[in-house]
């Protein structure tokens, strides 16, 4: 009897520090998500293109970039200019750019965009102009990693706070069983038995919740040491969010993991 | 019987108005309770009941009795829900019963052959129970649990829990538990199995009071009582069937006691004011 109280205890104590843990690293992940949304993929606000020219840009390309709405700002390089980056960028090539003709570095432009469609339609007026056309984009994959990763944890973290309640409702239901059947033979209603019992899951999944927010406040102090950027913090708007967005799930998995425990209870 | 029935409504309003509202059975259409209709039970392959047919009226007083093993218990769990034919159905108030909603279990009152009480509970938090699941205020618990513990003898074991009962006293906490909403139909499986016939009679009698108020009793038993009453049905089972006793297999002859006469009495059989007729 005492052993088997214990292998339960250490089971749900083992599921709670996991749902704890589980919590802050959903929290962790979703903070540098934020971080990473903000400032890195903030820069691509805007879209990029870069046009390289046949010839040097005519008067009538400079007025499409001055006057078209979708335009934020736009930057002409002429050939020279190309040769003299290239040369800049890969230092060990400069003897060989250097002796290059100019005819090789055709120039170029960097537009940056409101609405690339709108521009690109604008470009077909002057289809011999353009030799081609590049367009930028933000660093996609990182933002989708990082969702994956938040979802990911966000997951796991649901499945062991159904398994804590799971194994929680189940303890209790060996206890309870005789009082569940009998409360069920005198006709009372799911939500009688439910009501007291929800009360102390609240309680625990609170102090969950707390302490989650606490590790992660924690562990952001330490990341914000460790990796010198400038790190925006978690809003306590989130946090408070995540607080009650826990009890919210924790009360909903509860009551639907109780429904179906009180449903195969025996009549009687 | 429907005048009846609305009459103690109304009284039972009087004395609580929250019982009343629990009070649906006698608003349900027709007057049956109960339809057995070609029910077969089986189990294994040893039959139990082979297209069995039989209806509970509403306001009866009726006594199931039956050799050990033919059958008289599952016939009571399949009355309670707790057992399903293997064919034909039960119908229960017009539907097709498979399990009673929550609203007909309050109406019903349930005696166990063997206890279903809480035995780490103490005595009132059992007798209470069914009322706390209704809501009733604490004053109405506590002048109904009073009331019936002093009814049975319960009272100074108010506090006990129930595993320090005799098996007689379980049994009575039973009895009042079931039977401390006023329930309208009331299902006994050997309701007096654990008592001495002190007691036993004692139970009875508040089984014929409650019939008198307009309940539906219902009892399975292997001892039937020694006393009979010309409104008491008795049915008996045996070769997978049930049927009605007639008088003649009662032997209604032999009236004798209190409790016969305190029946003919409530029937208007005897002349007890000495008025010769």
């Amino acid at each position: 009897m005492m052993m088997d109280w214990l292998k339960s205890f250490f089971k749900e104590a083992g599921l709670y520090i996991a749902f704890i843990l589980m919590g802050t690293l959903l929290l962790l992940s979703f903070w540098v998500s934020t971080n990473l949304q903000q400032s890195i993929l903030s820069e691509f606000r805007y879209k990029t293109m870069t046009l390289i020219f046949a010839q040097d840009p005519s008067a009538e390309f400079r007025k499409l970039a001055e006057t078209h709405p979708a335009v934020v700002r736009y930057e002409i390089r002429g050939a020279f200019a190309n040769k003299d980056q290239i040369q800049k960028q890969y230092p060990e090539l400069a003897n060989v750019v250097e002796g290059l003709d100019e005819q090789y570095f055709p120039s170029s432009a960097l537009v940056t965009l409101r609405d690339l469609n709108t521009f690109q339609s604008a470009l077909k007026s002057i289809p011999d102009e353009i030799e081609k056309s590049i367009v930028h984009q933000p660093p996609q994959k990182i933002a989708t990693f990082f969702n994956m990763l938040l979802g990911l944890f966000a997951f796991l973290w649901l499945l062991i706070l159904a398994l804590l309640i799971y194994f929680k409702l189940e303890r209790l239901a060996v206890k309870e069983t005789a009082r569940w059947s009998l409360m069920k033979m005198l006709g009372a209603r799911a939500s009688q038995i439910f009501l007291p019992l929800c009360w102390v899951q609240v309680l625990q999944i609170g102090l969950g919740s707390f302490a989650v927010l606490l590790l992660a406040t924690f562990s952001m102090g330490y990341l914000r040491r460790l990796f010198d950027w400038n790190w925006e913090n978690l809003s306590s708007t989130i946090q408070i969010q995540f607080f009650l967005g826990t009890l919210v799930v924790g009360v909903g998995l509860f009551f639907f993991i109780f429904s179906a425990r009180y449903r195969r209870t025996a009549l009687g | 019987m429907h005048s009846q029935c609305f009459a103690i409504s109304a009284k039972v309003k009087r004395n609580s108005s929250y019982v009343d509202k629990m009070i649906t059975l006698e608003r349900e259409v027709g007057k049956l309770l109960f339809q057995f209709k070609n029910v077969g039970k089986r189990f294994g392959i040893t039959p139990v009941f082979r297209e069995m047919n039989f209806a509970l009226e509403r306001g009866t007083f009726s006594i199931l009795t039956g050799q050990s093993g033919s059958g008289k218990t599952t016939f009571f769990r399949m009355l309670c829900g707790l057992e399903r034919p293997n064919q034909g159905e039960i119908v229960f108030l017009g539907r097709r019963l498979t399990q009673h909603s929550a609203v007909h279990l309050k109406n019903i009152g349930f005696i166990f052959q063997n206890p279903r009480g809480l035995l780490d509970k103490d005595v009132y938090y059992n007798l209470a129970l069914p009322l706390m699941i209704d809501g009733a205020s604490k004053a109405e618990i506590d002048k109904r649990v009073m009331e019936w513990g002093s009814i049975l003898g319960l009272r100074p074991r108010l506090k006990s829990l129930c595993r320090e009962l005799s098996g007689g006293e379980i049994q009575k906490v039973e009895f009042a538990r079931a039977l401390i909403r006023r329930p309208r139909l009331i299902l006994a499986d050997e309701p007096t199995a654990h008592l001495d016939p002190l007691q036993a009679d004692l139970l009875m009698d508040v089984l014929w009071d409650h019939y008198k108020d307009g309940a539906t009793v219902f009892i399975s038993t292997h001892h039937p009582p020694k006393f009979h009453h010309p409104s008491i049905l008795r049915y008996h089972l045996d070769s997978c069937q049930i049927r009605q006793l007639s008088p003649t297999e009662i032997g209604m002859s032999g009236f004798k006691g209190d409790r016969q006469l305190k029946m003919q009495e409530d029937a208007g059989l005897f002349d007890t004011e000495g008025t010769g007729q």
